[in-house]
């Protein structure tokens, strides 16, 4: 396999405080405090039980786990003395419409942990970069 | 104390998923080329959306406390993924190797007043926070519905 990159680029819109995420063909619009847009901490929130989704959805018969349906439930929490920007703890609940047994739903979820993208990046970190700063004219 | 919370579900077509926070729902899919029917990016692009999200409102906020003036912010951001990872290669990460981001100004200030009020942004951002340092994660429960 190779490595690929994936590219987003993040633009205010005519409505203050909006921004939109333009990715391939797709515009998704974020807010920090909007009744129509996530936050960027809702959807890194949204990111992580999308990527654990995916990872279920695409191994599940390599695993030998069958299911009907599931969804993930995710909360991250930021105290009011808070001693870093981010949040300090996410919190995951997994709901599963299955005939596994209990055993069976925690091994598949520790197999998701170890092997969703997003789960890697948030818990291990990854070098954050900023390549350059510039003025537009 | 501030709370966030998500929910992603699977729809049933192929790897599709449903994540809504408040009420406002996003389609999450993978492109054709890792499997999936593309009806919307996928998480690794979220997490750039998120990042360069949060990159926007950390310097709205710092800005006039920080006498600083711009007109609009650019956010343009790479992370770096090689499938192998997670398709089960041990040597390999599943996730990101690298993210970079690109901040472009419209403003009158100089190049390098630009340079501090973005190291400023970047110690302050809350998702870069977040990803550099890393965050705990707890799986709270698990339950058979």
């Amino acid at each position: 396999m190779a490595m690929e990159t994936f590219k987003v680029q993040v633009t205010s819109t005519a409505k203050p405080n909006e921004y939109q995420a333009a990715v391939r063909d797709f515009k998704v619009k974020l807010a920090p405090d909007s009744p129509t847009a996530p936050s960027s901490h809702e959807a890194i929130l949204q990111a992580l039980g999308a990527c654990e989704a995916i990872v279920m959805a695409s191994f599940n018969q390599q695993q030998d786990f069958t299911y009907r349906d599931f969804y993930y439930t995710l909360e991250g929490i930021k105290p009011a003395d808070a001693q870093r920007p981010g949040m300090a703890r996410i919190g995951v609940a997994v709901h599963f419409d299955t005939d596994e047994s209990k055993q069976k739903c925690h091994d598949f979820m520790t197999f998701a942990e170890n092997t969703c993208p997003v789960m890697d990046n948030l818990t291990n970190t990854v070098p954050v970069k900023r390549t350059g700063v510039a003025v537009m004219a | 104390m501030e709370r966030y919370q998500a929910t992603a579900r699977k729809t049933p077509s192929s790897l599709q998923v449903d994540v809504h926070s408040r009420g406002i729902h996003t389609t999450i899919d993978e492109p054709e080329s890792l499997g999936g029917t593309n009806t919307g990016m996928n998480p690794v692009e979220l997490v750039l959306s998120s990042l360069g999200t949060s990159l926007q409102e950390t310097a709205a906020e710092l800005a006039p406390k920080n006498k600083f003036n711009y007109e609009q912010m650019i956010v343009s951001l790479e992370g770096d993924l090689d499938a192998a990872g997670f398709m089960g290669d041990p040597d390999i990460r599943n996730g990101f190797q690298e993210i970079r981001y690109q901040l472009q100004f419209k403003t009158q200030e100089s190049q390098a007043d630009c340079g501090k009020f973005a190291d400023l942004v970047a110690a302050n951002c809350p998702i870069e926070d977040m990803l550099s340092h890393g965050v705990t994660v707890v799986l709270d429960q698990v339950e058979i519905v």
